[in-house]
């Protein structure tokens, strides 16, 4: 009966990974493919601990540490990759309205 | 066939697809959204390995594993940002 569960989460962990990388082949844009692969890998990976626990209730504190530091590194590296991205000029499809020029010059766009 | 094979499977699949924008973002920046997607999809794989194997200690690769992948796109966001 836990091992269905745990496969259940192991299979949405796995799916939603599948989904995150779609999302980072097929949206148009630097920013969107951000979103796409941070938000839906961090729910897979997160997804996949939590199955794991669930099979194996012993090894929580190992799975804890990692869950933790995954929330924590992953909002961060996305952080400093948009506002490099930024920085660096990237062209900005489908924004009608940068609300980050109000705070920062955009500088001239590459190609 | 146990279900592990299918897992294994699809997060291959995931693998191979963020490698194709490995090789067709035109900026640098997608190339690194894409290796961070890699990274984190086989950190999945190797829970999944240390699930298999039934031994403790392999989890603790996948945590370093994601500690450098971390500090990798760090370093790539860096460098896009204004060079060496």
């Amino acid at each position: 009966m836990m091992q269905y569960l745990a496969h259940v989460f192991l299979g949405i962990g796995s799916l939603f990974l599948l989904l995150g990388s779609l999302g980072v082949v097929r949206m148009p844009d630097v920013f969107n493919r951000l979103q796409a692969g941070t938000k839906a890998t961090t729910l897979g990976f997160l997804s996949i601990l939590v199955g794991a626990a669930i099979m194996h209730p012993l090894w929580i504190p190992k799975l804890l540490i990692m869950a933790v530091f995954l929330v924590v590194s992953a909002p961060l590296s996305s952080h400093n990759l948009a506002r490099a991205s930024y920085r660096a000029g990237a062209p900005m499809v489908l924004t009608h309205e940068d609300a980050y020029s109000e705070v920062e010059k955009r500088p001239k766009e590459v190609e | 066939m146990s279900p592990m094979v299918i897992w294994y499977a699809i997060i291959t699949l995931a693998v191979f697809l963020a490698l194709w924008r490995v090789y067709a973002g035109p900026e640098a920046a997608s190339r690194a959204v894409a290796v961070d997607v890699m990274t984190s999809s086989v950190a999945g794989i190797m829970v999944l390995y240390a699930l298999d194997m039934n031994k403790a200690y392999l989890l603790d690769i996948a945590l370093v594993y994601s500690i450098l992948a971390f500090v990798m796109v760090l370093a790539l966001a860096r460098y896009i940002e204004r060079g060496i």
